[in-house]
């Protein structure tokens, strides 16, 4: 890893998501994600010139990587100010993210091996509702690629956020603190960010609900590498 | 004066993460360093043994450029496209299922629970 690289492969991240930024800013569409059209232009991008200059990429953002970690530890912030949130509905929200959890968890276990999924998908599979910087981590502890488990999480973000609120009102949840329950356990950030159009009570739940999911993912995984190794 | 408290706040949020990861490398507990971080400042933050004020301004701004953050091994996913060759539309159905399901039941659950502590 020399500076050149460290230079460069930052250089080109940060470029890349404001372009991308400005993008959607201008076009405004929402499935359009700064995040989700940087990652596809970026990847294309290096995808065509030789195969050196991704590995001077990964080389070169490991410093940029290592920022995931505080970032993770600063999650408990949003979390912290939403705490009256959590003491109000107890167990609405402990409930509400548990069992969101492990339904989710089991339909991808149960479904991928119906449809003969590898192991390895169904573990990044299992992480699509962690929010980010968590699931990251957890990816090392239960043997899964970080890519993949990127393009997951992303997915259960942006499609949980575009059908979830209509979905939820098609089968009779109008309750505020399920509605942002439901959108922070399955779809994270970008699902709390959803709740929050809907108001600031659905929105502290989705922030709420956001962290004891990457909790309970997270002792569940940690559980799982302990038994299997 | 900001930009000082803001870089300080910066510095024992990494003082922090990086406790937490020599924490793991010596103890070798499969725990995720930056979910370790994550559960012990929730716990100073809760047991007011550090104050808000002390990561705030540090903490917001690492939130803030969070997504930069999430492009390198975003853009890494193409070094394992090969990994999904031939079960493509099998992880599409799984992951669209398990979304679905999932949502309906924390929704249904967190509405039952919502109206049970209201009464």
């Amino acid at each position: 890893m020399t500076a050149l690289e460290i230079l460069g492969a930052t250089a080109f991240t940060a470029t890349l998501y404001w372009v991308c930024s400005a993008v959607q800013r201008r076009l405004r569409l929402s499935l359009l994600h700064p995040l989700l059209s940087s990652v596809l232009a970026g990847g294309t991008l290096l995808a065509l010139l030789p195969p050196a200059w991704l590995d001077g990429y990964v080389r070169g953002s490991k410093p940029l990587l290592w920022l995931l970690g505080p970032a993770t530890a600063a999650l408990a912030l949003p979390f912290y100010r939403k705490r009256a949130f959590l003491a109000e509905h107890p167990g609405a929200a402990v409930l509400a993210a548990l069992t969101g959890c492990a339904s989710t968890v089991a339909v991808v276990w149960s479904l991928g091996s119906l449809l003969g999924l590898p192991p390895l998908l169904m573990r990044a599979a299992s992480l699509k509702n962690v929010t980010l910087p968590v699931a990251l981590g957890l990816a090392q502890v239960i043997h899964t690629q970080p890519g993949l488990t990127t393009v997951c999480v992303f997915t259960s973000g942006l499609v949980g956020s575009a059908i979830g609120p209509a979905l939820l009102s098609r089968i009779g949840v109008r309750s505020p603190v399920a509605r942002g329950l439901a959108l922070g356990t399955l779809s994270h950030a970008i699902g709390t960010a959803r709740a929050l159009e809907e108001g600031p009570l659905p929105g502290a739940a989705g922030v709420v609900a956001l962290t004891l999911s990457a909790m309970l993912i997270g002792a569940g995984a940690i559980a799982l590498s302990l038994i299997f190794g | 004066m900001a930009l000082l408290r803001t870089g300080l706040q910066l510095v024992v949020l990494g003082v922090l993460y990086a406790g937490c990861q020599w924490l793991v490398a010596r103890t070798g507990i499969p725990v995720p360093p930056g979910l370790l971080a994550l559960l012990v400042l929730i716990g100073l933050l809760l047991s007011r043994a550090v104050p808000e004020t002390a990561v705030d301004r540090g903490g917001d701004l690492l939130l803030r450029y969070l997504p930069v953050i999430f492009l390198p091994p975003g853009i890494g996913v193409i070094r394992e496209l090969h990994l999904v060759r031939g079960h493509g539309l099998g992880l599409a159905a799984v992951l669209l299922g398990s979304l679905v399901v999932g949502q309906l039941v924390a929704g249904l659950v967190g509405q039952a629970m919502a109206n049970r502590e209201k009464k």
